[in-house]
């Protein structure tokens, strides 16, 4: 008896105080941070499509190089519009002032006050997504060996970008950030596991791979 | 204004003295009442009269008005209230925190430090009821009239003022939508002075829940305690200082 | 008689006043001539001759060809989209979750402190509490020490500090918590939750609320007077403070009689 009317009390007042404090600060600052967390989202899928595309286009075995032109301009593209969103992620979150987030929380790994783990590993897939574009963009810098150990980075970049969403935990406690998350991760694992298998079995057969 | 005031003097005090106060509030009634037509104020309001023709006293309120609209930004707006007179001009926030201040200035001049003045729930008292006792000021609760939501107990100088809509209908026009405010039941404001208690009272419950965070960041002397409609309330951290139930 | 009266306030606070409504007329002219002019000016620009790439289509030679031009350009339009949605999404929640009562937070989780001295969460855990009841709960005080402690019957809370489940705000976990004191909730309070980094000072104070909340709950207590009633002559007459004024004046009769 006595359980439940404390329950209620304390489900009252939690819920006054998130109201409260949801309704502090300015609309601007909340917008700000709505398309914060938008962006960072979408970025995050279109990193892990990018990841997808990229593979498919460079494994044999899943038959898509019927018209690689058109499968390597939409990998760039999913990539370069990652990129775009990504950037529009920093700029919204330094510019939300409620937030307090830093350029240097932004862009110097482990310079974060809070959530360290986290802002790090956003930093860092912010810098690998960015490496693996502009050696590539506009044209390819390095020999082709080199070029393609540096846009692996990608692989990693988009881990971390993951973990970072996941750890920064605004939506990672939603349901669906629960359920489309690991789906999405899953999409992009496919072909990547299709690619190094491919790759392992090519080696083990000892046939000769061109790129 | 119609409006009832209630004086405790727990000291000896002359006759006279009650007398000077009483005259002061009728006096207050007659030149600032937008119940009157032929007010001062009524007629600056309406446009018949112009600000060259008020008197020293009435352009001192003015101007506390116009203080109190900067620093609410825009909350507290004498302009925002449709008068009983028919303008858009209404100071009685100001003037009935401000006159019983100064009536307890007149009490205070005639020898009384042990009193308590209340105009229409708004509060102003000094001392104590008994000695070593604080004054218990009980703040009404919204859905019954002769209950408390909560009791402050102070002593010496303070004063109490409340906002509410409970009574006369919905009085308190927010002045951004020029809508009554709707999602506050009262605001409590206590603090040393009741002209700026009764004043901020009117400009929180303009502003809404977000009022105590304006009160908390622009004047820390003052605490507010505030009931919603949802019937729970909010109060500033240093309201504890009062509060004893 | 007024000079009298005059005696007891600010007379001398003569403060010049501006003019809080009638502006003058010319400063009004002033300001619309001001505005015309700015919106001529504004009106002439389109004429000018642009300086952009429509009138130079010489730059178009090095147009690289793209293959997968419309999903591209599709892809665009579902991330743009998306980040819209999901951005009047999250508004949507949180405008909803502030109007409403949503019950995302439920239930106790633990108790800590006890008594009414919780400002002092020393190793004084069940000795202080004074209540007895039926229904346990397990206290926890920051020396890690457990006790059960008592609360009280039927609806009044047992004193100590009760922490909600976690929802998550804009600046990461949060908890509310709450404190009882002598059966009331003297104060809630917003408690982020530690991070594996113990650095997270300057945001848990940026979220830590200056407010209290509390249910409300009616009281006949023993009071001196009433605040919170704009009492007309009539509603006067039934209120609570007439009634205190009517004791009080019955009192200092009784007392003069006496």
């Amino acid at each position: 008896m006595h359980v439940t009317a404390r329950q209620h009390c304390l489900e009252q007042l939690a819920a006054h105080w998130m109201s409260s404090e949801l309704r502090k600060g300015d609309p601007v600052n909340a917008w700000l941070w709505y398309v914060t967390r938008a962006t960072g989202i979408v970025a995050t899928v279109l990193m892990l499509a990018s990841l997808a595309w990229g593979f498919l286009f460079s494994a044999r075995e899943t038959g898509t190089r019927l018209r690689p032109a058109w499968w390597l301009d939409l990998h760039k593209g999913l990539g370069g519009l990652a990129l775009v969103f990504t950037v529009v992620h920093l700029v919204t979150a330094f510019a939300d002032s409620d937030l307090g987030v830093s350029l240097a929380t932004m862009l110097v790994p482990g310079a974060a006050d809070t959530t360290t783990a986290a802002f790090t590993w956003g930093v860092i897939a912010f810098y690998g997504l960015a490496v693996a574009i502009f050696t590539s963009w506009p044209k390819m810098l390095f020999r082709r060996r080199t070029w393609r150990m540096v846009h692996l980075l990608s692989v990693p970049a988009t881990a971390l970008a993951c973990v970072h969403a996941y750890q920064i935990g605004s939506d990672a406690h939603s349901a669906a950030f629960r359920i489309l998350m690991p789906v999405a991760v899953g999409c992009a694992v496919y072909p990547l596991g299709v690619r190094v298998v491919g790759l392992a079995l090519s080696k083990s057969q000892r046939t000769p791979s061109n790129n | 204004m119609g409006m009832a005031v209630s004086i405790d003097i727990r000291d000896q005090v002359s006759r006279d003295a009650l007398d000077e106060v009483v005259r002061w509030l009728h006096h207050v009634d007659d030149t600032y009442s937008t119940y009157r037509p032929d007010s001062p104020i009524s007629r600056f309001g309406t446009g018949d009269a112009t600000l060259e023709e008020m008197s020293d006293e009435i352009l001192s309120v003015l101007a506390l008005c116009e203080e109190l609209y900067e620093d609410t930004g825009g909350a507290f707006d004498v302009f925002a209230v449709p008068a009983p007179n028919g303008s858009h001009f209404d100071p009685s926030g100001v003037v009935k925190g401000w006159s019983i201040e100064r009536a307890a200035e007149i009490l205070e001049r005639n020898g009384a430090s042990n009193f308590c003045i209340n105009a229409g729930g708004d509060i102003a008292i000094r001392g104590n009821p008994q000695s070593g006792e604080p004054w218990r000021i009980g703040v009404r609760h919204p859905d019954e009239p002769t209950k408390t939501a909560t009791v402050l107990a102070a002593a010496g100088r303070l004063a109490v003022a409340t906002s509410a809509t409970y009574e006369r209908g919905a009085h308190i026009i927010d002045p951004s939508t020029g809508e009554p405010t709707a999602d506050l039941a009262s605001v409590t404001i206590v603090g040393p002075d009741l002209t700026y208690a009764d004043a901020y009272a009117t400009a929180v419950f303009a502003m809404g829940i977000e009022g105590l965070n304006w009160l908390v960041e622009r004047h820390p002397d003052y605490a507010g305690f505030v009931i919603t409609r949802a019937d729970t309330a909010l109060s500033t951290s240093n309201l504890v200082e009062y509060r004893v139930s | 008689m007024r000079r009298a009266l005059n005696g007891g306030m600010n007379t001398e606070s003569q403060s010049v006043l501006p003019p809080p409504n009638p502006v003058p007329s010319t400063e009004i002219a002033q300001d619309m001539q001001a505005r015309l002019a700015r919106l001529s000016a504004r009106r002439v620009a389109p004429d000018q001759p642009a300086a952009t790439g429509r009138t130079t289509p010489a730059m178009n030679p090095r147009r690289k060809r793209h293959a997968a031009k419309r999903s591209r350009a599709a892809a665009v339009m579902m991330s743009v989209a998306t980040a819209a949605g999901l951005s009047a999404y999250f508004q949507h929640a949180d405008s909803a979750a502030a109007s409403s009562s949503p019950n995302t937070l439920t239930g106790v989780a633990t108790a800590s402190g006890t008594g009414a001295s919780t400002a002092t969460p020393a190793s004084t855990s069940a000795s202080s509490s004074t209540a007895t009841t039926a229904g346990a709960v397990t206290s926890s005080n920051s020396t890690g020490a457990t006790a059960t402690t008592a609360t009280t019957a039927a609806s009044t809370l047992a004193d100590g500090t009760y922490t909600g489940a976690t929802d998550t705000n804009k600046w990461g976990p949060v908890q509310v918590q709450i404190t009882v004191v002598g059966g009331k909730i003297t104060q809630v309070a917003a408690v982020q939750t530690p991070t594996s980094d113990n650095k997270s000072v300057s945001i848990n104070a940026r979220a830590t609320p200056t407010l209290a909340s509390e249910v409300l709950s009616a009281q006949s207590a023993s009071i001196d007077t009433v605040s919170g009633a704009t009492y007309t002559s009539d509603s006067y007459k039934v209120s609570l403070q007439s009634a205190i004024d009517l004791a009080r004046a019955t009192a200092v009769q009784a007392g003069a009689t006496a």
